[in-house]
């Protein structure tokens, strides 16, 4: 029963976060001096035919009615009109997800884990050559932000010409089988995918092995070993599975990274992704893309945010006492 | 333990010569960081030479001056008949050394006061070498400025929050959460674009630094809060209190000092922020403007793969980049393993 009121509490914050990201960011463009039809730089248009798209796209109203009549077609899951796309709000946003969702969500699994793993074996062989070797690269690897990483690999792409320099997939295998799809899609990955992967890898693993070996020096797995169990039933039992609570507790930021970091990779390789629409909408001045694209990504936040505190829940039993007040 | 000491060894003499780099700038460099060449855009990095094309061994380095021969491909030859000796303490353009001496000396250049550009030039035909130097500088300003912003934000909130309770604690710590909540990057990039483009120097690094530390500030206040919350119960604190010292007093005396080392590892490690939301903010088009030299904006360019094959050398300042966070993470886990030994 605890654990339920903690997640209606939880979703009473998030119904609140929702509104306040959403208004933030349409005050926020409504700062911006002019609109989409300002900034854009077509042919010019007569000033009567913008001021009708202007009415037509509900543009001329003041900000507040612009706010409401937003929420209130969100009841009927429409997003609005991208002016940018010439499509829906929507459709757009969602193609954009589940861009990012696919570069996004294998880097973080695989960084996670990965992560999790040589950081627990390197807290293992931390005073042996081996242990020194992964202190280093992961000490090295930790200073190459995304950004660098990208150009590096783009730079490898175009020199090396073994991997696209850039989209989700080729032109020419629209109507290809499944299996050569899905080969040219992984081709197109791996790169901005390591470049992404990579980052987390390192972060995970020095918070895993700093866990890892606070963990080694506990008395209970003194006195486990004194007991005489086996090395890899302690390891297993006794040390991995409550070192892995407080790098799951740290993990939030992570996501907030592997958004921002894909936002600079999409850029970098021309990832149709969510990055990507949120700069174009911001340069063309599209606000009810923008609105979209923020609202997307924030949720995209909070949702990580929640899935590692409902497995840490799941996992750490001192999580599960009543909240202190105040927090 | 010898591998740590080398790699303590390694990351001082880093930083001592980054900060040298951002210091003495105008002195390393040969040209000025933002003049214009369009008869040497693109140009490769100068070949420093010895052997003259006769063969003859010249006891000072030279390089051959250089001409444009297709501007299309940004092709340039060397006109073998026009050498430029190098040499040491040479006049050149005047500046400020540290901002207030007059001076016109530089480490390398050439009597002629031809430019060399040792690191070849970007589109414009502005050195790389002067532009990464001067963009040294700027990290560097913009991280002292973010990281102070970042710790007095961080801690008047946190300081308030936990201090005062109630109804202002909850409501800072809803804030906090609704920011930490928010894509950073995302807002950083909506709240840049409010402003206009093209900005001053100073007021652009101002607002960009300002930026930066609006987002990044929750994760500080929320440890701050929780060391006020643990330090109010602590004993000398009540026996202050029952001593009759004010809010101000308690703060300032008691509860600061143990607060410090805290805040100040956070600030450390969370340097890297600054300067990697500088750089991407100008590498996105929204930071600092083109006549400022920030290590962003010299890569921005290279968003195109033709240009970055063709003109690798103006991958320059990733190295000073990756010099840079190496330091500044080393420094960083140092500092944590400090508070660690303090507070144990």
């Amino acid at each position: 029963m605890k654990a339920l009121g903690s997640i209606l509490r939880k979703a009473a914050q998030l119904t609140f976060l929702f509104l306040s990201v959403t208004a933030a960011t349409f005050l926020l463009s409504s700062l911006i001096p002019g609109d989409f039809y300002s900034a854009s730089r077509l042919d010019p248009i007569p000033q009567e035919t913008i001021e009708q798209l202007r009415r037509r796209h509900g543009l001329d109203q003041p900000l507040h009615e612009q706010y409401l009549r937003w929420l209130g077609s969100l009841l009927r899951w429409d997003l609005g009109f991208s002016l940018f796309y010439r499509r829906p709000v929507a459709s757009v946003v969602g193609e954009a997800l589940a861009n990012t969702l696919w570069l996004g969500l294998p880097a973080l699994v695989i960084g996670l884990l990965g992560g999790m793993l040589l950081g627990a074996v390197h807290a293992l062989v931390r005073e042996r050559p081996f242990g020194y070797g992964l202190d280093l690269v992961s000490t090295l690897v930790i200073s190459l932000p995304t950004l660098l990483l990208g150009l590096g690999a783009l730079l490898l792409a175009a020199a090396s010409h073994r991997f696209p320099i850039g989209g989700m997939s080729s032109w020419d295998l629209v109507d290809a089988d499944f299996g050569i799809w899905l080969l040219d899609r992984m081709h197109h990955l791996v790169l901005p995918g390591l470049c992404l992967t990579l980052p987390i890898l390192a972060r995970v693993e020095r918070l895993q092995c700093a866990a890892t070996s606070s963990t080694l020096r506990r008395n209970y797995v003194r006195s486990a070993m004194a007991r005489g169990l086996g090395k890899v039933r302690i390891f297993l039992r006794y040390v991995l599975r409550p070192s892995v609570n407080p790098v799951l507790a740290s993990s939030g930021p992570l996501f907030a990274s592997v958004l921002s970091g894909s936002l600079v990779l999409e850029v970098i390789f021309s990832w149709p992704g969510l990055g990507q629409a949120t700069y174009n909408a911001l340069f063309s001045r599209d606000l009810h893309l923008l609105v979209g694209c923020v609202t997307a990504s924030s949720i995209l936040l909070v949702a990580g945010n929640l899935a590692a505190d409902l497995l840490l829940l799941k996992l750490d039993p001192g999580t599960r006492r009543p909240l202190e007040g105040g927090s | 333990m010898t591998l740590r000491g080398a790699a303590v060894a390694l990351t001082r003499t880093t930083a001592v010569l980054l900060l040298a780099a951002a210091a003495l700038s105008d002195f390393l460099s040969t040209t000025r960081p933002e003049v214009q060449n369009l008869e040497m855009f693109y140009a490769p990095p100068a070949r420093i030479r010895f052997l003259d094309s006769e063969g003859r061994l010249h006891w000072r380095p030279f390089v051959y001056s250089r001409e444009l021969t297709d501007p299309l491909e940004a092709r340039y030859e060397e006109r073998k008949d026009r050498i430029c000796t190098l040499e040491f303490f040479v006049e050149g353009y005047p500046y400020r050394l540290f901002g207030l001496l007059p001076v016109n000396r530089h480490l390398i250049g050439t009597q002629t006061g031809e430019a060399i550009y040792p690191l070849g030039t970007d589109e414009l035909g502005r050195d790389v070498l002067a532009r990464a130097l001067a963009g040294a500088r700027t990290s560097l300003l913009v991280t002292l400025l973010g990281i102070f912003i970042y710790a007095l934000l961080g801690t008047a909130v946190g300081a308030v929050a936990g201090w005062q309770g109630g109804w202002l604690d909850s409501a800072l710590m809803r804030i906090s959460e609704f920011v930490l909540a928010l894509p950073a990057l995302y807002l950083l990039l909506a709240l840049r674009a409010l402003l206009p483009v093209r900005l001053p120097y100073w007021q652009a690094l101002l607002l960009t630094v300002g930026t930066i530390a609006c987002v990044a500030w929750p994760p500080l206040a929320k440890g701050v809060r929780g060391l006020v919350l643990q330090l109010r119960s602590a004993g000398y604190v009540e026996a202050a209190r029952g001593l009759g010292a004010n809010g101000r007093q308690i703060f300032v005396r008691h509860m600061l000092p143990s607060l410090a080392p805290y805040a100040l590892s956070q600030t450390l490690i969370a340097a890297p922020v600054f300067i990697m939301g500088e750089v991407v903010l100008s590498f996105l088009d929204v930071g600092l403007s083109a006549t400022g030299s920030s290590w962003g904006a010299m890569l921005k360019n290279l968003k195109d793969p033709r240009v970055l094959t063709d003109f690798w050398w103006n991958l320059t300042p990733l190295l000073f980049i990756f010099a840079t966070l190496f330091c500044l993470n080393t420094l960083g886990t140092q500092g944590k393993r400090e508070l660690q030994r303090t507070m144990l």
